[in-house]
């Protein structure tokens, strides 16, 4: 029991396994992002069916947020700023969960406007696909190493020596 | 001339390198050394006597970690690093040392075994100095013996910096920083309004209000009243997902996203003097305020808005429906 333990823990916190998720969310990301980014005003009427965001805000959340998951899909394939990527991006997935869930207790029937115009309805499945992703995010955040693209090389740049 | 040379270690090395003895050059490299360089001409001749010229071609082992060293070595040209072999065989850089360096002065001071390896990382001249050959003159002269002492004092300063550098960059690396967190947003918030900017579909940042000329506003109690007696046709604006799920009784939907298809097929036939009261708005979206300006457009002479839309109906308990 105690070796099956041990073995869950490591295969949890392998990098490895990191590595897998990050390209995986990756492509997650880089979906969602794309298919909304040519036609901001759909994605805005579907920010407007949460009825959550403020009006005067919903375009600007509907330009941003496609772009967002775009950029967080190539920085967490190419391994960039991790830490800050995994942290938006599991904000972003809290952030849809708790909208999906209000509206589900708002009794609306509404698509999720997740990866297309038409998209997924709203439901459970929808809150327990996003906690996965969102877990997943979490292991990248803690347990990521390998990286392609470090920082180091251009902060040892122009590094005064003593 | 071509010859064979021991290295700084015991064991021999099959590297040709070729002498060029020439004491005015190595007393002015020794002089610009940053060991010998504030020593007297007269000491720094002495050392002359004594060093060997050599150039070592690119990324060759000058000396191996854990040998026994011979010799000290002074970087008149050229780069090598130091470094040690980790356990995973990989090569860990501890320092880079540039021309007027020098490394291997812990031999000259003791018999410890050499503590890094060192290689070159492209062409290099070198003056050695062998440890034989350099005893009697820090015998001689006491401050060339400091001199020593205060160069392995440094350089185990600048080893230390360099570890803590790259200690920190690591840290730096796999922390989250406010920083990075601003440069993906701003990144995002860049990108979307440039391309905002030249998309065909673009749309305002902030959505834009409507004037609602020839548009008045109505309370739900006068509206109930009107639509009683049969003279007010009311129009819910919202998507019809949300008609769906409650509306006025009696309300017609007319969602803003399909206005068009939707007004030719409910509204087309109206009476255009028929007065039309307009609800449907959430905090995300005035479609109220939208259809109402679209019907006025239309020809509708008598639009208006129910205030409070169906909050405010529900609240005086006026008949709502699925």
């Amino acid at each position: 029991m105690k070796g099956l333990y041990s073995f869950v823990k490591k295969i949890l916190t392998s990098e490895y396994l990191s590595l897998a998720l990050r390209v995986y969310m990756a492509w997650i990301f880089l979906q969602a992002g794309l298919s909304k980014i040519p036609d901001p005003a759909l994605f805005a009427e579907n920010v407007a069916d949460y009825r959550i965001i403020p009006y005067f805000a919903v375009n600007l959340v509907a330009l941003v947020l496609p772009w967002m998951e775009l950029i967080c899909a190539f920085f967490l394939f190419f391994g960039l700023r991790i830490k800050a990527t995994a942290t938006i991006l599991s904000g972003l997935l809290m952030m849809f969960t708790f909208f999906v869930i209000v509206n589900i207790f708002r009794g609306v029937s509404m698509n999720c406007g997740c990866f297309d115009a038409v998209g997924e309805p709203i439901g459970w499945t929808k809150v327990i696909q996003n906690t996965i992703w969102l877990l997943m995010t979490i292991q990248i955040f803690f347990f990521d190493k390998i990286h392609f693209f470090g920082m180091s090389g251009v902060l040892l740049k122009g590094r005064r020596r003593k | 001339m071509r010859s064979r040379i021991f290295f700084l270690t015991k064991a021999p090395r099959d590297i040709t390198i070729e002498t060029m003895a020439d004491k005015p050059e190595i007393l002015k490299t020794l002089a610009e050394s940053r060991l010998f360089g504030h020593l007297k001409p007269e000491i720094l001749k002495a050392i002359s006597e004594i060093v060997q010229e050599v150039v070592v071609p690119p990324h060759t082992t000058i000396a191996t970690k854990g040998e026994k060293g011979k010799s000290c070595c002074l970087i008149a040209s050229g780069s090598v690093k130091m470094f040690r072999t980790g356990q995973s065989g990989a090569e860990v850089e501890l320092v880079r040392l540039g021309a007027g360096e020098s490394f291997g002065m812990v031999t000259l001071l003791s018999n410890e075994p050499i503590p890094t390896s060192v290689k070159t990382l492209e062409e290099t001249r070198l003056l050695m100095i062998s440890k034989d050959r350099f005893d009697p003159i820090m015998r001689d002269f006491p401050e060339v013996k400091e001199a020593v002492g205060k160069g392995v004092s440094l350089w185990i300063h600048r080893v230390t910096a360099n570890i803590e550098d790259q200690a920190e960059l690591r840290s730096l690396e796999f922390r989250l920083r406010w920083v990075d967190l601003a440069i993906l947003v701003g990144l995002s918030l860049l990108c979307a309004l440039a391309f905002n900017h030249t998309n065909p579909k673009r749309i305002p940042i902030i959505p834009q209000r409507f004037a609602l000329q020839g548009v008045s506003f109505i309370p739900p109690s006068a509206v109930f009243e009107k639509q009683k007696k049969g003279a007010i046709l009311i129009v819910d604006a919202m998507p019809a997902n949300f008609y769906e799920q409650e509306h006025i009784a009696g309300g017609v939907n007319v969602p803003l996203a399909i206005f068009d298809f939707m007004y030719d097929l409910k509204l087309g036939k109206t009476d255009k003097a028929k007065e039309i009261v307009v609800y449907g708005r959430t905090i995300s979206k005035h479609y109220d305020e939208e259809v109402a300006s679209k019907l006025v457009v239309r020809g509708f002479q008598n639009v208006s808005i129910l205030i409070d839309g169906l909050s405010s109906w529900k609240k005086n308990h006026y008949p709502v429906g699925p």
